[in-house]
């Protein structure tokens, strides 16, 4: 025990120059004890977040709804009007996917910018700078579940049946969780030294939208475009979303393995990342 | 008096500090030119450039360097200088928001820090989200906001507003509110940046009495002001900064 802390129990922060020894207090307990220490901080920001978003608009959080709806009609209109796709609930199968799509590219749009946008906080106050691409994702899941009930609403709509394996989609959600915070973390914390990244950041969405099983059939894929559905962990959490909701089929376990696995990855790199280049981001904010 | 380390140790405790901005951020544009840059950088640090004590260098800028004092518990010093001498990089070193490039330093028991009022602020909150808001900034929860609340409205005398968005208020009413929320939490050490001069007369009266009172509590106090009256008022001693280093002894 060092000398300090006999004395009372209070508070005694020691700052060094030096990088630090990244040990395991360092670099995962005093960061996670941060966090719970303003978990009401999260929360208000969540909540702030939305009330702010929609705060003087008429629609107010209708939009959450209306705008992966309207998203879905103009594809669907195109894809069956002028190309012909004639699957069966082919709303369906466009809307799960377009909700698990806009969970990720919003948030990495929305996270990646968070450290940027949080600048007026992080420069005068101390706190926990994580928690900014944390609550992107966190706001997103909000805006997910508001989507996830018009989807309910449109198979009722739709006469789609109901499939028993709709109740596994938040085990289908945990790992595509963990990858949209990995991901946001990374891209938050690099686009604070490289300006450039958001904008590469939104053509390479562009592009992944894609390569991503979101209008199209992975099963009705040529073979030689296999091996974009493997290296695009994307398509894996988009073709498990839909595997639960529309085929109304279970992912076999290896493909859930993986795309777990991939999400944890994705979330301990982003997390070291961070952690890693966090004091420095006031002097280049 | 020496019993107890508590009274021993000193609240804060600074040893050779500084803080090297890097000048020209805005021409790296890309990887190579960032590792170009880095290895300049690297091969003047090993010709010993590094070690002349300059504040300006071609890329580096000190906002301060060698800031070795300690505060004693209880004492309240007040930092002066001209602008830009590091006043405000000193402040934002102690309170945790800025990592210093070299040195080390202590800083024992809760620190509430009023670098700038009202900043986590939303225009388009209403003042009572704000408080809460603002409140969980601190790491306070909202049950022990709600407690609180009501003091702080009354200390900032905003009762008719506080259900108003804050875009609608003027900047001293914004300031007031910012003010009562960053002292209405029970810090050991006080950190004050020239906040005090944005509330009118009888308001600015009401900050120096809650200040005051703090003293009498027997809290530390790093207190930053333009102001020689309010220094000589409040602080004990005084520390003058000056180009980014310490012009007077430590007391
Ligand atoms: N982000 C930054 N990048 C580069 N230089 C900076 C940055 N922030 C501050 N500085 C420099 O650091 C020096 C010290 O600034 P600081 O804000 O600490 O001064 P101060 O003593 O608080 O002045 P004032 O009395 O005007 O508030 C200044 O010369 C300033 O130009
Ligand atoms: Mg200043």
């Amino acid at each position: 025990m060092n000398p300090e802390s006999t004395a009372a129990a209070e508070p005694v922060v020691h700052i060094r120059a030096d990088r630090g020894n990244w040990d395991f207090h360092n670099l995962v307990r005093a960061p996670i004890q941060e966090l719970v220490q303003f978990k009401e901080l999260i929360r208000n920001t969540v909540v702030r977040d939305i009330k702010v978003r929609y705060k003087r608009s008429v629609l107010g959080i209708a939009w959450t709804i209306i705008a992966p709806l309207m998203q879905m009609i103009v594809m669907w209109t195109v894809f069956t009007k002028a190309f012909q796709v004639s699957m069966p609930n082919y709303a369906l199968y466009l809307f799960s996917g377009i909700i698990t799509w806009n969970l990720f590219s919003q948030s990495s749009v929305a996270g990646g910018a968070s450290i940027l946008g949080a600048a007026g906080l992080i420069t005068k106050i101390k706190l926990p700078r994580v928690l900014f691409p944390l609550t992107a994702v966190i706001n997103n899941l909000v805006n997910f579940s508001f989507a996830f009930a018009a989807l309910l609403l449109l198979m009722v709509v739709t006469r789609a049946p109901f499939h028993w394996t709709m109740l596994s989609v938040p085990f289908m959600l945990l790992p595509l969780i963990l990858f949209c915070m990995g991901w946001a973390m990374l891209v938050s914390a690099l686009s604070v030294f490289f300006r450039d990244l958001q904008y590469i950041l939104e053509i390479a969405l562009g592009a992944l939208f894609y390569a991503t099983p979101i209008f199209w059939d992975p099963t009705a894929l040529p073979a030689k475009w296999h091996w974009v559905a493997s290296v695009n962990p994307l398509a894996k959490y988009v073709f498990m979303m839909k595997a639960s909701i529309y085929h109304g089929v279970l992912p076999n376990f290896s493909t859930y393995a993986i795309a777990t696995f991939t999400g944890l990855a994705m979330f301990v790199i982003g997390w070291i990342v961070f952690q890693r280049l966090q004091r420095k981001f006031i002097y280049w904010i | 008096m020496a019993t107890s380390s508590l009274l021993t140790t000193p609240a804060v405790e600074l040893k050779g500090v500084g803080v090297r901005y890097q000048l020209n951020l805005e021409k790296v544009f890309s990887l190579k030119e960032l590792l170009v840059s880095k290895a300049t950088r690297l091969g003047r640090q090993l010709r010993g450039r590094e070690q002349q004590k300059t504040r300006r260098t071609a890329d580096d800028f000190w906002a301060i360097r060698d800031i070795s004092f300690s505060v004693p518990r209880g004492v309240c010093i007040g930092l002066t200088g001209r602008n830009g001498s590091g006043k405000s990089t000193t402040l934002k070193v102690i309170s945790g928001v800025l990592h210093p490039t070299e040195g080390e330093l202590w800083v024992r028991g809760r620190v509430s820090a009023l670098i700038e009022l009202g900043a986590g602020f939303n225009p388009d909150l209403t003042g009572r989200e704000n408080i809460y808001f603002g409140a969980s900034v601190s790491g306070l929860s909202r049950a022990e906001t709600a407690k609180r609340i009501d003091r702080i409205v009354d200390f900032a005398e905003l009762r008719d507003f506080i259900d108003m968005p804050v875009r609608n208020y003027s900047s001293g009413m914004y300031a007031r509110l910012g003010f009562a929320l960053a002292t209405d939490v029970d810090p050991d050490l006080l950190i004050v940046d020239e906040v005090l001069s944005v509330g009118d007369a009888p308001f600015q009266q009401k900050c120096k009495d809650r200040m005051e009172s703090f003293k009498k509590r027997n809290k530390t106090i790093l207190f930053v002001s333009h102001d020689p009256q309010a220094i000589q008022d409040f602080c004990d001693t005084t520390i003058e900064l000056k180009d980014g280093r310490i012009n007077s002894p430590n007391p």
